[in-house]
């Protein structure tokens, strides 16, 4: 492990210096030992809890997923309704519990279009079932 | 466990295990290299309770770039080239925590007091090392605690080798006046 043209080494030199060099290197490499044995030791009980940490890990993973989608879709909603993509009291509102078209009508006479159709066309049956005055 | 044996079993089927994902592979890789370095930290001034954070970013460095390692050096060689970074790193961060409680003014005993102070020798020794520039101490540190020939160092450092034996010469110089100069290195002598 040495080239000729290294110099001698120290520990292999003056013997004062050379004891003092290899205590001092002992010193460190029994102080690496000593924190690596503490991980030696706390690696099987870190190994017995890793498939639990890891089906719960994958849990949350899932539950934020799934959390995510639903804020985006909800926001999604939100934004193309008050874009006006979803006519509250279009003519033929889908949602309508009364006759297609028949819902229609009390959206024409209600101007606030940020309502849903399915409601609108609710009380539009409601005006089949007692006509609205 | 030796330098010889240490660069012995990073055999590259081993590190070829890790890449391809083999945890057992990555054990082995751990528990052989994790003293070095962190005897090699705690020898280039990093103190010790530093020295397990700066070892575990090492540990996800060789993590996260093994599979960049080609094999055209010696793993060693590029192992402790991390360390090196990663101790000036650790350096750097203490340095800023010391400004920050000088600062702050909060107790200063942690800065002042060696970790080696139980056994005066090691303490000595630490001491003659912190005379040395950043350079010296990693070249010194390399050549005579880590025993790599300075042909080895000067690929490490990126320095030319007559480059390396000359700051070596200068770190061997000033370590062995502070030694020299201490009551304790005299009764040594």
């Amino acid at each position: 492990m040495r080239s000729p043209r290294d110099p001698i080494r120290l520990v292999a030199g003056e013997r004062s210096t050379a004891s003092l060099l290899e205590a001092y290197a002992a010193r460190t490499r029994a102080k690496a030992q000593e924190e690596g044995a503490a991980w030696q030791r706390l690696q099987p009980a870190l190994d017995e809890r890793l498939p639990a940490r890891r089906s719960f890990a994958q849990a949350r993973l899932l539950a934020g997923a799934l959390t995510a989608a639903l804020g985006l879709f909800g926001l999604a909603r939100s934004t193309m309704s008050s874009q006006g993509h979803f006519p509250a009291a279009a003519p033929g509102a889908v949602d309508s519990d009364g006759p297609l078209g028949l819902g229609g009508a009390s959206g024409a006479i209600d101007s606030d279009s940020r309502g849903a159709g399915g409601m609108e066309g609710a009380s539009g049956a409601a005006c089949r079932a007692y006509p609205c005055v | 466990m030796t330098l010889m044996a240490v660069a012995a079993f990073t055999c590259p089927e081993l590190l070829d295990q890790c890449v391809a994902g083999d945890r057992g592979a990555w054990r082995e890789l751990h528990a052989v290299y994790r003293p070095q370095a962190v005897a090699f930290l705690l020898r280039l001034g990093v103190r010790s309770r530093e020295a397990d954070d700066a070892c575990q970013d090492i540990f996800l460095q060789v993590f996260r770039y093994l599979h960049r390692f080609e094999g055209r050096a010696d793993f060693r060689t590029w192992f402790y080239k991390l360390c090196i970074s990663q101790a000036a790193r650790a350096r750097r961060r203490a340095l800023l925590a010391r400004s920050f409680r000088w600062i702050s003014g909060a107790r200063r005993d942690a800065v002042a007091t060696p970790d080696f102070s139980a056994e005066r020798s090691s303490a000595l020794v630490d001491g003659a090392l912190a005379t040395l520039t950043r350079r010296q101490r990693e070249v010194f540190v390399l050549f005579e605690l880590e025993q790599m020939p300075t042909a080895e160092i000067a690929r490490l450092v990126g320095a030319p080798p007559a480059t390396v034996r000359r700051q070596l010469q200068e770190a061997r110089q000033k370590f062995e006046r502070f030694i020299h100069e201490q009551p304790l290195g005299r009764d040594a002598r």
